[in-house]
């Protein structure tokens, strides 16, 4: 009979409760000196039955200790020639002992006490490892937020940069001509300051300082080419320089106000023009 | 390392507490000791190695007497004729046999279940019908008892009536499964097959234990 065999046969558990026969006994001993795992089995089966024998546990009647501990001193004075006498004196014996167990309970309430132990520790450490984990993760969605704000911020800067560089580069340019725009009668007050750059075109303006337009109203600015107005497009106030579109060749420039989206070259300005330069 | 003192700490706190409610204030004495140095006290016949082992174990061993005999005068005449065998057959103890609880815990069943057995006690007059024993037994049996055994006891409470009965006559009885057989009219074939069953069970009932501490202590 292999290991397998011998434990799912159920001859354990009548070897545990003395119920095998003297060559059953014999052969589950044999097994058990070979194989640990056959011991162990054995073991728990034992340790059960011995948990089960406690539940029956009852402090005998105070006066028996006298009794049976009188009667073992009896029997030791009877038999003291035959008792083996040991070189060593007792209270040297326990030094290289490491176990200690209690002695009732033998080493199943140990398991219990250590399993117990460590089962707690296991969830103190899930605690601590839990929280940690959590305020990682916390920290890392916050990290992720201010990432994304960042990137969001380094792409304005990057645009805002680029336009300024442009335009620094336009000012730079010999090529590009500096028109400053002069308030007509209607709006003596105001300027405004183009930049056209007659190789490549482009056309800026800049620094206008005009009254807010009214709701519903948006300020135009028109290139004067061949002796007609030409739509350069809307702007608002808001930014300091706007780029609008480019013009060929002008002789002036004119803004006027206009209707929210402003007019067209072959409708021209429909409002009044309130500041002309000449180039 | 904190962590490690504190919990260990607690737990032995809480032991020592339900310990302390449930055992009287002076009969009970622990003493702890490694198991291989009582043997070797038990084996030179030392008068400390006896009074050590009756104060840590006479209540385990009289309750598993008294269980069997049903008589607390017999009881404690078993008891001494326990201590007596296990007096003078210590030597054939070793450790290669399991630990020394089972030992004497085996002496003393057997040798109560030699008592009830024998002729004379079977034509006193406390005799009952088996099938009594059980109940009977189990509602004389005071309260008070290691938490451990709290614990079993309840696990057990769930170990099925007709294993129960079994291990009753087995192991409380001292029948063959012969006997058995006889006694519960089933073939000897399942005789067998229930006591691994029976085992099986009390086994599992008894590793439960565990999960109960640890829902318990989850509880806290």
């Amino acid at each position: 009979m292999n290991v397998k065999e011998l434990i799912a046969s159920g001859i354990l558990e009548s070897y545990v409760l003395g119920l095998t026969s003297t060559d059953e006994t014999e052969e589950v001993d044999q097994m058990a000196q070979q194989h640990p795992k056959v011991q162990n089995e054995i073991a728990t089966l034992r340790s059960a039955l011995d948990e089960y024998s406690l539940t029956f546990e009852q402090e005998p009647p105070p006066q028996l200790r006298e009794r049976v501990l009188k009667s073992l001193e009896g029997l030791k004075a009877e038999y003291s020639q035959f008792i083996p006498q040991s070189e060593e004196p007792v209270e040297k014996v326990p030094q290289n002992s490491q176990r200690v167990v209690p002695l009732r309970s033998g080493n199943f309430s140990w398991m219990i006490a250590a399993s117990w132990s460590f089962l707690a520790l296991s969830l103190l450490g899930n605690l601590l490892l839990y929280n940690r984990w959590q305020s990682s993760q916390e920290r890392l969605t916050l990290a992720e937020a201010q990432n994304t704000t960042l990137a969001q911020r380094v792409n304005v800067q990057q645009s805002t940069y680029e336009a300024a560089r442009q335009e620094v580069a336009l000012l730079q340019d010999p090529a590009t001509r500096r028109i400053e725009l002069q308030g007509t009668p209607d709006s003596p007050n105001a300027t405004a300051r183009v930049f056209w750059n007659t190789n490549t075109h482009q056309v800026y303006l800049a620094a206008p300082r005009l009254p807010e337009p009214p709701s519903g109203k948006q300020y135009q600015l028109w290139a004067i080419v061949a002796g007609k107005p030409v739509d350069m497009g809307v702007f608002d106030l808001s930014t300091n320089s706007s780029r609008l579109k480019d013009v060929l060749n002008a002789q002036a420039f004119a803004i006027s106000l206009e209707a929210q989206g402003g007019s067209t070259t072959q409708a021209g300005p429909k409002g009044p023009v309130l500041l002309l330069g000449k180039i | 390392m904190q962590t490690v003192l504190y919990s260990f700490g607690f737990l032995s706190t809480v032991r020592s507490f339900v310990k302390t409610k449930s055992s009287p204030p002076l009969s009970k004495r622990r003493t702890l000791i490694a198991e291989p140095e009582l043997v070797s006290l038990l084996q030179q016949r030392d008068q400390r190695g006896f009074t050590l082992l009756y104060d840590n174990y006479s209540g385990a061993l009289y309750g598993i007497i008294l269980k069997i005999v049903r008589s607390e005068e017999t009881a404690a005449d078993v008891m001494q004729e326990a201590f007596i065998k296990i007096w003078k057959n210590i030597e054939a103890y070793h450790s290669g046999k399991g630990t020394l609880f089972t030992w004497i815990l085996n002496v003393a069943r057997n040798t109560a279940i030699d008592k009830i057995r024998s002729q004379d006690y079977h034509q006193s007059s406390q005799n009952q019908p088996i099938e009594n024993y059980v109940g009977i037994v189990e509602q004389e049996n005071p309260i008070e008892m290691h938490v451990d055994a709290i614990g079993v006891r309840q696990m057990v409470s769930g170990l099925r009536p007709e294993y129960r009965n079994l291990i009753e006559l087995v192991y409380f009885q001292g029948y063959t499964q012969a006997e058995v057989a006889e006694e519960l009219a089933i073939p000897l074939g399942t005789v067998k097959t229930r006591v691994k069953a029976a085992l099986t069970q009390l086994r599992s009932l008894v590793a439960g234990l565990i999960t109960i501490f640890m829902a318990w202590f989850e509880f806290l």
